[in-house]
């Protein structure tokens, strides 16, 4: 394994694979989307102008701008549009009474076309409130009923990453918060198994790697808090909301500062490599009872968790996998190359005390 | 053969323990002390009455915790070093760390019935459920006991550290008091089993199990030098 470490290619496509993913993720645009919409509910029968705003979207360069509301598989066309920049529009909307009393109460979903970007589409954009006589301002009998859905959708031509709601630019963080972890916990894998080897073999260099791959993991690890709470002020409000998965995390990386305590209080070569092998391997299980059962038996804001879809076609898109698992990949690599630095220095100084 | 061995190491434990009255002595003081520091420090700020089930639960746990740490990690201190040697040729690891988790299970469970004594007496009983809360204090004396036997054992190994014994042992304990804790919660609440404690109960046991599985596959090579 440490003849692996030492060759050199390796290393250069680990920086070829972050070149790719810092570079292509931080550059490609995000898809346009819908941003906000004003007033967010209105009153049936009655003839609104909402306000729109989109996001990265050509409103006035495109043709063919539609704007539909979709309430289940209805579609109501709206009576006028008006654009008055490119990320922003306006739209007169009204339902006729009669078609409307049984949609009260139900939200309709925003849907808009046009040939630059796309179909795009904002869920439960407004919210049909009951009839009241004083606001009515057109008259029930002159509103179209729901509308054909017209035009052909029309698929997005440039690359993107996907447009949500909450994530925003922040889902750019796929790439450098989610590979920590999956670096951290391959790499703990690694010096657990190096562990069991030392304890079967006895061989110095095995306790060695096990060590250096521990200091590894807790690096990462701490990018991966790091880079968590930058997302979670973001998208949750805070940098410590309440959530398993986080409380896990931190005690998972207290378990591996503790090995490190341990290490640190024994003097004796032999001594430190057993002691601190065994520890290690008591610590990967509680580890991955932290991180894996733990979460899972509580709700938690993470994907995956409590219900939430972890990587399904909701959170994941082709786009967004194009350099999702190029970064896992390649934070991993960067990972067993500083792990190789490591064990060489140590091994040197191993070299050097033993002559 | 094993169980021989580890009976008869059990029952040396024991003697040994009752030579030295005062490590057990010691133990109830510091259990009895640990309740009256709670007592004054809630009775004197007007807040016993306030004191919620919960908490009762929690505070209980934690002075479980606590004396089961200076109890337990200390065991492995006690006997001299020369006399690890003597039973090193007498006698299998596997033995000796059997009869140290049964006497330390064994010592635990005393320990909560003397914590649960004391604290019906001074800062009262809200457990409504007794066999749910029984069983809680049977899993989660074997998940503190047995936890706390092999990080003693580590620590022992790295010059008698007691620091070292929290140190390793608190963040491992969490799981177990997340279940412990919920389960007390449950005992508390209402006075039948639901599903929920059930599946609790069923992970605190295969926490414990879990732990016998570890302290029996690594103990050997910590006892070695």
């Amino acid at each position: 394994m440490i003849e692996i470490l030492k060759k050199t290619w390796w290393k250069y496509v680990t920086v070829l694979i972050l070149l790719y993913v810092l570079i292509g993720g931080l550059l490609v645009p995000l898809a346009p989307g819908i941003a906000s919409i004003y007033p967010i509910n209105f009153a049936s029968d009655t003839a609104v102008e909402f306000t729109f705003t989109g996001y990265n979207t050509h409103f006035q360069d495109a043709k063919d701008l539609q704007i539909w509301f979709k309430n289940g598989t209805e579609f109501y066309c709206a009576d006028k549009t008006e654009t008055i920049t490119n990320e922003k529009a306006k739209v007169t909307f009204s339902f006729p009474f009669r078609n409307t009393q049984k949609l009260i109460g139900t939200n309709f979903d925003l849907v808009i076309n046009d040939n630059q970007d796309g179909t795009i589409h904002l869920g439960d954009a407004v919210t049909v409130l009951p009839h009241q006589p004083a606001d009515s301002t057109t008259d029930s009998s002159a509103l179209k009923p729901s509308c054909e859905h017209a035009a052909s959708i029309t698929k997005l031509s440039h690359f993107t990453f996907p447009y949500r709601e909450i994530l925003y630019q922040s889902i750019r963080n796929t790439f450098y918060h989610v590979p920590m972890w999956f670096a951290m916990m391959l790499i703990l894998i690694f010096s657990t198994v190096y562990s069991i080897r030392y304890l079967n073999k006895g061989n110095i260099e095995d306790d060695i790697i096990a060590s250096q791959a521990v200091n590894v993991a807790l690096m990462f690890g701490a990018l991966g808090l790091t880079t968590g709470m930058f997302w979670a002020t973001y998208t949750w409000g805070k940098p410590w909301p309440n959530d398993p998965k986080l409380n896990g995390a931190a005690v998972g990386v207290i378990i591996y500062l503790a090995y490190i305590v341990l290490r640190g209080s024994l003097t004796d070569e032999i001594k430190r490599a057993k002691i601190s092998a065994v520890y290690n391997v008591f610590a990967i299980v509680i580890f991955t009872l932290f991180i894996f059962i733990i979460p899972r038996l509580t709700d938690s804001l993470h994907p995956g968790n409590g219900g939430n879809p972890a990587f399904s076609k909701y959170d994941m898109d082709s786009h967004l996998r194009l350099f999702f698992y190029p970064a896992v990949i390649g934070w991993c690599m960067l990972g067993f190359w500083v792990l190789s630095i490591g064990v060489r220095i140590k091994l040197l100084e191993l070299k050097k005390s033993s002559k | 053969m094993l169980f021989n061995t580890t009976i008869s190491l059990f029952k040396k434990d024991l003697l040994i323990e009752f030579r030295n009255k005062y490590v057990i002595g010691g133990i109830a003081l510091y259990v009895l002390s640990s309740v009256m520091v709670i007592f004054f420090s809630l009775n004197y700020n007007e807040s016993l009455k306030e004191l919620s089930p919960v908490i009762w639960g929690i505070l209980f746990w934690l002075i479980i915790l606590f004396s089961s740490i200076n109890a337990i990690a200390n065991g492995f201190f006690r006997e001299p070093e020369g006399r690890a040697y003597y039973y090193y040729y007498l006698t299998s690891p596997q033995a000796i760390i059997l009869s140290k988790l049964l006497y330390n299970f064994i010592f635990t469970i005393l320990l909560i019935s003397l914590a649960f004594m004391v604290f019906s007496v001074m800062i009262g009983d809200p457990v409504s459920n007794v066999p749910l809360f029984f069983a809680t204090a049977l899993l989660g004396g074997t998940g503190y006991s047995f936890l706390f036997t092999l990080m003693g054992a580590i620590a022992s190994r790295a010059g008698n550290n007691a620091t070292l014994v929290a140190v390793l042992g608190f963040p491992i304990i969490i799981p177990l008091l997340i279940f412990i804790t919920k389960l007390t919660a449950a005992s508390i609440g209402n006075s039948e089993f639901t599903n929920e404690a059930f599946k609790n109960m069923a992970l605190l046991g295969a926490f414990d199990v879990m732990q016998l599985m570890l302290a029996y596959v690594l103990f050997p090579y910590i006892w070695r030098d």
